[in-house]
């Protein structure tokens, strides 16, 4: 039996989440519908105990949370401290990135 | 019935998911250090590890040279793990390295070290999923965790994630103490605004195997298992089990997929001294090859034998055991030294 034909019976059973989870969200006219059932045939997405959560075209957005701002962090059991990123640095790492995608920008605008 | 043949299909399609072994989730054991030491680590961690932390220039190069070329990255997740990645300063380096490259990138913390800007700069770096331990009531959490401001730190953590908008999950490591405050744990869960949560139990590694309170019996075993399921059906929030073991009756109903051990078959790391391996949880006697000696790709297409035939695990407990062909011996990390089976979750519920 072809195995799409497996995934959708899968499905038709009860089990729409069995194989891969969103199958059960398929359609022809979606694609990215599509794309889970194919990834669904090729490879199951099983949830590993020490993984995380496959994404799933979640947006990020920053974050501003005036109650764990500038904490300070993590106690070692003797005693010392890891401290997180200033906010400088997070500031430099930014610009970093900032002008990594400038650049990536203008190259492909060249390319084009 | 229904059940059953649920399972065949799921059965055939794993067998051809083990002939492609395509690599789809990368672990990189960046290292073992940690800023906890908590009674359950399966790692053994320390705050001062005796093997140092890998370079990332080392990771990248086995990525450029080795993986890249023979994958899609885009569907390709990797996975930093430690010891506890946060103290790695560089994380967000690391991060933005594999970005830059195609894939996306998740994270295991225990959250404490996680700080606004922090997450921020790694959002800015492509983080894309996150979990975080989070294992009960502050006495249970901070008990188990041996520190007094772990649970307000992993609260506040989740808390952070989960207005970032990227995946996450709270993971909850059940103990005996847990399990009849399940429900009011749930609740507070709810009304902390965390909405995907996962649970496993004990199995015996590192500090966890010397400590029998921690392990549940099998009627808290059940329980448990009770729990998600209603759980499930409920839908206040996204629960899952982890892919431990072959639970029988619950198969389906506790987990978004069926049971199936993917170390190795399209699940590999690389562990902080270079071994290579299938998932960090799985003993060292399974390590395959290490990137200082061997190529990657070569130990990932050539060995791996063991995880990919599971025939040699049909011995001792698992030899007549009527459901071995949908469990195929249970996890490779609950198989010893001796390559022996030493916590079977079916029989956990019989």
């Amino acid at each position: 039996m072809d195995n799409k034909w497996k995934v959708a019976l899968l499905t038709l059973l009860g089990f729409s989440t069995a194989a891969c989870c969103g199958t059960k969200k398929a359609s022809k006219s979606d694609d990215k519908a599509q794309q889970k059932i194919e990834d669904a045939v090729d490879d199951p997405k099983i949830m590993l105990m020490y993984g995380v959560p496959f994404p799933d075209g979640e947006v990020a957005r920053p974050i501003e949370d005036p109650a764990t701002k500038d904490t300070e962090a993590a106690q070692f059991p003797d005693g010392s401290v890891v401290k997180p990123l200033t906010d400088e640095a997070a500031e430099q790492i930014k610009e970093e990135i900032r002008k990594e995608k400038e650049a990536a920008k203008e190259a492909e605008n060249k390319q084009k | 019935m229904r059940k059953y043949i649920g399972l065949k299909l799921f059965k055939s399609l794993r067998r051809q998911v083990v002939e492609r072994h395509s690599l789809r989730t990368l672990f990189f054991e960046c290292t073992l250090r940690c800023n906890l030491n908590c009674r359950h680590c399966g790692s053994d961690c320390r705050t001062d590890s005796e093997v140092g932390d890998m370079p990332l220039e080392d990771f990248l190069n086995v990525l450029d040279n080795e993986i890249t070329p023979n994958v899609d990255p885009a569907r390709v997740l990797i996975i930093f793990s430690g010891g506890e990645v946060l103290v790695r300063r560089d994380l967000e380096e690391a991060g933005r390295e594999v970005m830059r490259r195609g894939y996306k990138w998740g994270m295991v913390t225990n959250g404490m070290a996680l700080t606004e800007s922090r997450l921020n700069a790694l959002i800015e770096a492509g983080l894309s999923s996150v979990s975080v331990s989070f294992d009960g009531f502050p006495e249970i959490h901070n008990h188990i965790r041996q520190n007094p401001l772990s649970y307000d730190r992993a609260l506040a953590a989740l808390k952070l994630i989960a207005k970032s908008g990227i995946a996450y999950d709270a993971i909850t490591c059940v103990t005996p103490e847990l399990v009849p405050r399940l429900e009011e744990w749930k609740q507070l869960l709810i009304a902390e605004g965390i909405r995907s949560w996962r649970i496993f139990s004990i199995f015996p590694a590192g500090r966890a195997g010397r400590d029998d309170t921690l392990h549940l019996n099998e009627e808290q075993f059940r329980t448990v298992m009770e729990f998600i399921r209603r759980t499930r059906r409920e839908g206040g929030i996204k629960l899952n089990y982890a892919c431990e073991g072959f639970l029988g009756g619950y198969e389906s109903e506790v987990r978004d997929h069926f049971y199936m051990c993917a170390a190795g078959v399209n699940v590999a790391s690389i562990r902080v001294n270079g071994d290579i391996s299938g998932c960090t949880s799985v003993r060292a006697n399974f390590t395959q090859g290490n990137i200082y000696r061997d190529k990657f790709w070569d130990v990932w297409q050539n060995r791996f034998e063991k995880f990919r035939n599971r025939e040699w695990t049909k011995c001792d407990e698992c030899k007549d055991c009527k459901v071995w062909e949908f469990c195929e011996g249970g996890g490779m990390h609950l198989r010893d030294v001796n390559f022996r089976l030493m916590y079977c979750h079916y029989n956990m519920l019989k």
